[in-house]
């Protein structure tokens, strides 16, 4: 990158006096560039921007501030250099908006100095664009907090900063003014230079505003990477324990996050292992409820973008993968036999089968046969589109002793039955 | 910082606060135990002036009132700017002098001055304000540590520390004055508080103690804005937090110190008068400041004038003044500030 | 305030001292107004001063309370300052076994064990000393003689207001030990040096006085202490007219302008000092040089020297016709 380093830790450790919270931290943020941090709850992700300013430790490392050493800057030079929007902004005192936004001025009046035209200038036009000019004349103890929060980012706007510390800017937003002021952070970066380095509660938003993301957790950071790179299956459930599909959103092409369940809510009891025979999102439903009842859930064979396989990616549920829209190959079949073996017990979905997908509906009703636990859900009617095919399974299944559910509900208590037999 | 609706405007109350001061220091020359005729205080002033003074009413305007009255405005405004820097570096309503034990802090360190100096009087005279200001920024230190865990200042601690730490110091205080006997009774009575001794020397001696403490925070009244906002904010904003505290505590102590070492414990001026300003004028301290400075110089004149006429010639201790007036006031305040 | 008049300069001071600790439970106000309104004490009663040497004897003390004295009391303690005198005056130095740490006078109290200060006497220390009698006084002391009593010992309270009180005090504290004749003595030697000290001023034009107790606030004694009846005395008259102890108004002294201007040691040690003060350089008795200082112990404590508390004020009120 060639954009002048505006923000730059080096193997630095951050946390307050003796105890460290984040430590060998390197991360950096170029004029124009929008960094996210995210990271679970007391990660430490505040604490990385609370020691730009002092308010936290740098404790090792080094943290340099458009070149440089932060330590060498005066608390105005930093000032006219560093913006930074609290997480929480208090006024219980009270004073024109105009006023408070214009305490933004402090670091480039000199001593005495009054504010002059050109710095109701740069007031005028940092409240114009946080749609706050409308409030210019309340007294700020009698506003809301989503007001008080573009307040302050007016107010450090009026700083006219390079570099802009955004701690969880829009918690106090609505939905509209939290696109708005984060559609500004993001024209700011790219038509003004500015660097900004912000904290994310919300994984979308990061994704979606952020060039690049750091993630903190563990007591560390990792290097930042694109949003698509940083946020991945895999990280989320590492970093925050959910499981979650993690997609990139159709409509704005951004990342997107969809938590399908907490790795806390999983019942804390090993059930065995289920088979789920799915498709079409007819299994969804069945391996999420019985994930979280404790079961070890494999499944069938799944195509590619189907959203049961989407959503088997998110559980980290073992299965069979195949190609989009192809039929089951046989590798694939071997890969069912493979994991209905291993079963405990099977449950049949009520997927419609086809000739791509009926070797699944085989591999169980042969296990049912050798005494293997099945349970099937609804009925085939209207659901076979192998002339027969599946519907002679469905009959052989059920004469192996194969029970029927009529519901999620019931199949999860069938299954229970089965495994405590 | 400009107004907002619900304060009043500068002109008309600083305007306001200077006629009141100027008629509060003419009612307290012109009144007081001895009856003066008001032509006869005119007179007096205007033979002080081309130095022809003379006659008994003049020694009572010019030599006994007028030094009084600029003592106590001076005491008045150096208590009030001390409330008013207090409550600000704090950000609470209920700091001042008196309730955080700096007061008690001057004191103590006053009087162990007075007992060392004893039979010296010129030492004494510059050796007991220094000593003030000495008691006055060691306790405020004190109770500022006291009261901080990892850096942060609880409000609460804050007022329980001070309010302990100056019932510490009444208690050294008073086990001084046991044990340095011959000292004691001058002692005792001089911390009740009062003017009775005011003089040109005394004005002398705390005037430049006064200007000092006050000219940093009337010349820093932006950043005593910025801390409206918080110890972290004002840094964000680039003030050096730390510094700038210890350097208004420092004035704030020398106030204090200048507003004891002459006339002893007098509190709620530093509460309630900052607190009126405040509802007036609203927060900012470009106009709170000046505006405490002035409403506390008129206050304790008016006290002072109370408590030596209105049993006249018995006098009462200007603290009973200020106390009777300031109890209710606490009250109001508290009841106020649990409605909102 | 009118408790003070009753005792010594230095009780007045520690009760001051109580009252500064009020002042910080913002209770000031109160204290103030029950001190500035509290009348003087009637003087103590007359009594026979020719009574034998034999017990059990009954005596009236200033706390209104009829006491028997059984015996010849062997063990005395003290707890003023002004009974320690008029207990050594009599004879009696060698039989006090107690005195307060503001003893001062006669130099052997130093010798003698001290049972704690004249505010709060430590009642452990008192019995540790096993006295038949205690010369207690009233005021502070009021709440403890009961617990005196307690440990077994007679307890007298004098308390004398005016110099019929102080002569009252020793003939009675003559009565209850055995040294009636002494006590007769004494008295009859106090009288004869004061009526020569009211002689020697007699027919003079009284000269106005004022007497400062305390600097700031500005304290003096008004009509009914001590100090104002030895200004009388003296031939002098006080300008304060008001009752008691009072914080005075110092436009008001410079308005009664005092041919001659007191101050207790324990408010001023330097004379000069008073010009210094707002508007006083214009007083007559600065101008003219008529500022004493006098020694608190000899003009406001109720004992034998009480004499030499007169003599000291007649001498700086008529400095031609009585010396020091």
């Amino acid at each position: 990158m060639t954009a002048e380093k505006l923000f730059a830790y080096s193997s630095a450790s951050v946390g307050y006096g003796a105890t460290t919270i984040v430590s060998d931290a390197s991360l950096a943020v170029h004029a124009g560039e929008v960094v996210g941090l995210v990271g679970p709850n007391g990660a430490g992700k505040s604490t990385l921007l609370r020691a730009v300013t002092g308010d936290a430790d740098l404790l090792g490392g080094t943290l340099s501030l458009a070149g440089v050493d932060s330590g060498a800057l005066s608390a105005l030079q930093r000032a006219r250099l560093v913006g930074v929007v609290p997480q929480q902004v208090t006024a219980a005192f009270s004073v024109e908006a105009r006023e408070f936004v214009t305490m933004g001025r402090h670091p480039h009046l000199a001593r005495f100095a009054v504010p002059g035209e050109r710095d109701r200038e740069v007031v005028e036009r940092a409240m114009r664009l946080t749609d706050t000019l409308h409030l210019a004349e309340k007294p700020t103890d009698e506003l809301s907090g989503g007001d008080l929060q573009r307040l302050a980012l007016a107010q450090a706007l009026a700083q006219e900063p390079r570099l802009l510390l955004l701690d969880e800017p829009t918690s106090h937003l609505d939905l509209n003014h939290r696109l708005q002021v984060l559609d500004l952070v993001r024209e700011l970066a790219r038509d003004e230079g500015i660097g900004v380095l912000a904290v994310f509660h919300d994984l979308d938003l990061a994704a979606r505003y952020s060039d690049r993301i750091a993630v903190v957790a563990s007591g560390t950071v990792t290097p930042a990477e694109v949003p698509a790179r940083a946020i991945t299956t895999a990280t989320v459930r590492e970093v925050f324990g959910v499981r979650a599909v993690v997609g990139v959103d159709p409509v704005t092409g951004t990342v997107s996050v969809t938590p399908v369940l907490r790795d806390g809510a999983v019942a804390p009891v090993a059930r065995g292992r289920v088979l789920v025979i799915g498709g079409s999102g007819c299994g969804s439903q069945l391996m999420r409820r019985l994930v979280l009842a404790g079961w070890d859930v494999t499944a069938g064979a799944l195509n590619a973008g189907d959203a049961d396989q989407v959503l088997a990616e998110a559980l980290g549920v073992d299965y069979a993968h195949i190609p989009p829209f192809a039929p089951m190959d046989p590798e694939s079949v071997r890969r069912v036999a493979a994991l209905a073996v291993s079963a405990d017990a099977i449950v049949v979905s009520d997927v419609p089968f086809g000739h791509g997908n009926v070797e699944n509906l085989r591999i169980a009703v042969e296990h049912a046969e050798s005494g293997t636990p099945v349970v099937l859900l609804g009925e085939i009617e209207g659901r076979d589109y192998t002339e027969g095919a599946a519907a002679d399974l469905w009959a052989r299944a059920r004469a192996a002793g194969a029970e029927g559910a009529a519901d999620v509900d019931a199949a999860q208590l069938l299954l229970e039955a089965a495994n405590s037999r | 910082m400009s107004r907002t609706r619900r304060h009043g405007s500068s002109v008309v109350a600083f305007t306001a606060l200077s006629l009141g001061l100027v008629g509060a220091m003419v009612a307290g020359v012109a009144l007081g135990a001895v009856s003066v005729a008001p032509g006869e205080v005119l007179g007096a002033l205007l033979r002080a002036v081309t130095g022809t003074a003379g006659g008994l009413s003049d020694t009572l305007v010019v030599g006994v009132r007028l030094p009084r009255v600029v003592m106590a405005a001076l005491v008045g405004a150096a208590l009030a700017g001390a409330g008013a820097l207090y409550q600000a570096l704090f950000r609470n309503p209920l700091a001042d002098p008196y309730i955080l034990g700096v007061s008690s802090g001057a004191g103590l360190g006053a009087m162990i001055a007075f007992v060392a100096t004893a039979g010296a009087t010129v030492l004494r005279f510059g050796a007991v304000p220094l000593a003030a200001f000495a008691g006055a920024m060691l306790t405020m230190l004190l109770v500022v540590r006291l009261a901080s865990t990892r850096g942060r200042l609880d409000p609460t601690s804050l007022l329980l520390a001070g309010v302990a730490l100056s019932y510490t110091l009444a208690a050294v205080t008073s086990f001084l004055m046991v044990v340095s006997r011959e000292q004691m009774s001058a002692i005792v009575y001089w911390m009740m508080g009062g003017f009775s001794q005011a003089s040109w020397p005394y004005i002398g001696m705390i005037a430049p103690m006064f200007v000092l403490g006050a000219i940093l925070p009337l010349l820093s009244t932006r950043e005593l804005n910025l801390m409206l906002l918080g110890d972290e904010r004002a840094g964000h904003l680039g003030l050096s937090v730390e510094r700038f505290k210890l350097l208004m505590l420092a004035s704030a102590s020398l106030m204090t110190a200048a507003a004891v070492a002459v006339a002893g414990l007098i509190g709620f001026v530093g509460l309630m008068v900052p607190h009126m300003a405040r509802i007036v004028l609203g927060p900012d301290h470009r106009r709170l400041l000046p505006a405490s400075l002035i409403a506390g110089a008129i206050v304790l004149v008016l006290a002072d004038l109370v408590a030596r006429t209105i049993i006249a010639p018995i006098e009462i201790p200007v603290g009973i003044v200020t106390a009777v007036l300031g109890g209710p006031f606490f009250i109001w305040l508290l009841v106020r500030g649990e409605r909102r | 305030m009118s408790r003070n008049a009753r005792t010594t300069c230095t009780t007045r001071s520690t009760r001051a001292a109580r009252r500064f600790a009020l002042v910080a439970a913002c209770a000031l106000a109160l204290v103030a107004l029950v001190g500035c309104t509290a009348p003087a004490e009637k003087p103590a009663a007359e009594t026979p001063k020719t009574a034998a040497a034999t017990f059990p004897v009954t005596i009236t003390d200033d706390a209104s309370r009829t006491v028997t004295i059984k015996a010849e009391p062997q063990r005395i303690v003290s707890l003023a300052p002004a009974n320690t005198e008029i207990a050594f005056a009599l004879g009696l130095g060698d039989k006090v076994v107690g005195v307060t740490t503001y003893d001062d006078y006669p130099a052997e109290v130093t010798k003698i064990t001290k049972i704690g200060d004249f505010t709060t006497p430590n009642i452990e220390a008192i019995a540790a000393a096993k006295p038949d009698l205690i010369l207690a006084t009233t005021g502070v002391q009021a709440d403890v003689l009961a617990k005196l009593e307690a440990l077994g010992a007679t307890v007298i309270a004098l308390d004398p207001q005016n110099l019929a009180g102080v002569y009252s005090a020793i003939e009675r504290t003559g009565k209850a030990t055995g040294a009636i004749s002494q006590a007769a003595a004494l008295v009859d030697g106090m009288k004869v040096d004061v009526d020569a000290i009211t002689a020697s001023v007699e027919g003079t034009e009284p000269v106005s006085a004022f007497v400062e107790i305390a600097q700031n606030p500005l304290y003096t004694a008004g009509t009914g202490t001590l100090l104002d009846e030895l200004i009388t005395l003296a031939g002098g008259t006080n300008v304060v007219t008001q009752p008691s102890w009072v914080a005075y108004s110092a436009e008001q002294v410079v308005k009664d302008n005092p041919t001659v201007y007191m101050a207790t040691k324990g408010s001023m040690s330097d004379p000069a000092q008073l010009s210094q003060r707002a508007g006083f350089k214009e007083l007559s008795a600065v101008k003219n040089g008529r500022v004493v200082i006098l020694d608190d112990n000899l003009v406001s404590r109720p004992g034998p020297r009480v004499v030499e508390g007169l003599k000291l004020i007649a001498a700086a009120l008529h400095p031609e016709l009585v010396s020091k």
